[in-house]
């Protein structure tokens, strides 16, 4: 079938170099190159290291496509154009947990110096480079390699320890969340703004000294040297390939060092401490298994409030890709551990706060997507989420059941639980609030605004009596 | 002609004074000065730019040999500047 190239439609991300660009054509992920980078690109594809990692499933499979496929661009025709594997569901760097950031940050350094033994480089070194099928980071950005010029360090570095290292360090030496740091800054922490938190003794934490300190002062001595200058002055000093590829397994190692153990949280234990009977949890998995069989196989299913991965995982056996998204990165730092362990590449484990979901980043806020804009799930998983956002958010109960519509494709499925105000959980939150706060936190209320919604197909109540599981068909 | 290495000039990168102070400074803002009278400011670098500073410091972090190769670049800076002074002035 022949795709105009009128239908492709640019990706918002990715318009930064303007030597490629990426399109979307239907299904298709597509990348037109300029006559500079379709030489890289077909010398690279010579190569020994790049089919290895695209086998080896570490850099996205990659082939050459129609040129007439992609709008040209203002001055002239793409002079190659590529097609990309599609990933299942785009996530950013601040969705990501602690050893997430770090595996992807490993995978971006083992690929460099894959393609330095080979005479490559890449010419940034941005976690935006990396994507994830399921539990296992991929890197996706093609248009980075360009053949290694001798005598010159990484482009990359600066960008690297932006987005990737100082987020890494702020968490494994300080105990700090890194995503809010990520999510405010699309192009990630300056050193400046992080050498402040990094006095005293904690200048000795390892890699703060050179990579923080030195790195930021000499970013402010040399801020007038123009980089051509100085590439040329290293250069002539004897900088060599060989010192690039110390220097790549210096970071490698420092990154492999910078652990953090999460201390157990209120939600790592959640799945144990919240009180299912095994006839409720046994009933709760029934419904779950039978609601996400009763139509077509889907092919994204959104669990929210995934805690330990339960459902995602039941989920996972009758759906192409599961998104499981939990608010704790100590708890979805373990998942991901989990997952990662079992070699898991249908289960993307992501750090978000349902009531605080990822907005718009970057130029004009469409650079990054917002959660909202890439969630269209075939089903929506909300089990035991709707009394949080409801009591413990205090978001009315309509909002809740418009959100979750909004997140479910036109004739998708809404898998949702309500937990009754009488159950000892919403007791709990409800004591912390004053008293006639959420008249219409009712059982009936509820399945009145998702009727008017959706068509409810099933429900059940489960055998405590306290809370009810429905499927609701929504839209379409 | 005053050359762009001139420009670029060798400040306090290359005494002793630097180093301590660059790796001891309690505070970025304490304690580092450019001789210069400048104030450190939070430099926004463009996409694909390596960042001059980021190039140098890279020499440094890979081991006893990149900081062979950081000393020579900063004494070619030096033996550079004295060189051209005469040729500038006249």
């Amino acid at each position: 079938m022949a795709i105009s190239p009128a239908a492709a439609r640019p990706e918002p991300a990715s318009f930064r170099d303007p030597a490629n660009r990426v399109f979307h054509v239907g299904d298709e992920v597509l990348r037109g190159l300029d006559t500079r980078a379709a030489e890289h690109w077909r010398a690279l594809r010579d190569t020994a290291f790049f089919p290895a990692l695209v086998a080896a499933g570490k850099v996205c499979a990659t082939e050459d496509a129609p040129p007439a496929l992609v709008p040209a661009n203002a001055r002239d025709p793409w002079a190659a154009v590529l097609r990309h594997e599609r990933i299942p569901f785009v996530s950013h760097p601040y969705e990501w947990s602690f050893t997430m950031l770090r595996d992807a940050a490993l995978l971006h350094l083992e690929i460099l110096r894959a393609a330095l033994a080979d005479g490559f480089t890449t010419k940034d070194g941005s976690a935006y480079n990396l994507q994830w099928r399921g539990a296992e980071a991929v890197f996706i950005d093609i248009g980075s390699f360009e053949p290694v010029r001798d005598g010159e360090p990484w482009a990359g570095y600066r960008q690297f320890c932006q987005t990737v290292l100082y987020p890494l360090l702020l968490t494994a030496h300080l105990g700090v969340d890194f995503q809010p740091w990520l999510r405010a800054r699309v192009d990630g922490i300056e050193a400046e703004q992080l050498r402040p938190f990094f006095g005293g003794a904690r200048r000795l934490r390892p890699g703060v000294l050179t990579h923080l300190h030195l790195h930021g002062a000499m970013q402010q001595r040399n801020a007038e040297a123009s980089t051509s200058d100085v590439r040329a002055q290293l250069r002539a000093a004897g900088y060599s390939r060989e010192l690039l590829l110390a220097t790549v397994r210096g970071i490698e190692k420092l990154v492999r060092r910078l652990d953090r153990r999460p201390a157990g949280s209120h939600w790592s234990d959640y799945q144990r401490t919240c009180g299912y009977s095994a006839q409720d949890r046994a009933a709760k998995e029934q419904f779950v298994s039978a609601a996400l069989t009763a139509g077509a196989r889907p092919r994204l299913v959104l669990d929210l409030g995934a805690n330990d991965g339960r459902y995602a995982r039941l989920a996972a056996g009758h759906a192409e890709y599961v998104v499981a998204v939990e608010q704790d990165p100590a708890v979805v730092d373990e998942l991901y551990r989990t997952l990662r362990a079992e070699g898991h590449r249908r289960i993307l484990p992501l750090v978000l706060d349902l009531a605080d979901p990822s907005p718009g980043g970057g130029w004009r806020g469409v650079e990054r997507a917002g959660f909202a804009e890439r969630a269209s799930a075939d089903a929506v998983l909300a089990l035991a989420v709707v009394h949080h956002l409801a009591i413990g958010r205090n978001v009315p109960l309509p909002e809740v059941i418009d959100w979750l519509a909004g997140l479910t494709a036109p004739g998708g499925a809404v898998v949702v639980e309500f937990v009754h105000p009488e159950d000892p959980m919403a007791r709990r939150l409800l004591a912390n609030k004053p008293d006639g706060l959420f008249p219409d936190y009712r059982r009936d209320t509820f399945e009145r605004l998702l009727a008017a919604r959706g068509r409810i197909a099933e429900r059940l109540e489960l055998p405590s009596g306290t809370r009810t599981l429905y499927r609701a068909v929504m839209g379409g | 002609m005053s050359g762009t290495a001139t420009t670029i000039s060798v400040r306090w990168q290359t005494s002793p004074a630097f180093w301590v102070k660059s790796l001891t400074a309690a505070r970025p803002d304490a304690g580092v000065e450019t001789g210069e009278g400048k104030e450190r400011s939070v430099i926004h670098l463009a996409y694909l730019d390596a960042g001059s500073g980021s190039l140098i410091v890279q020499a440094v972090v890979g081991g006893v040999a990149g900081v062979a190769v950081a000393a020579k670049l900063y004494w070619r800076r030096l033996v550079d500047r004295f060189r051209r002074q005469p040729t500038d002035q006249r």
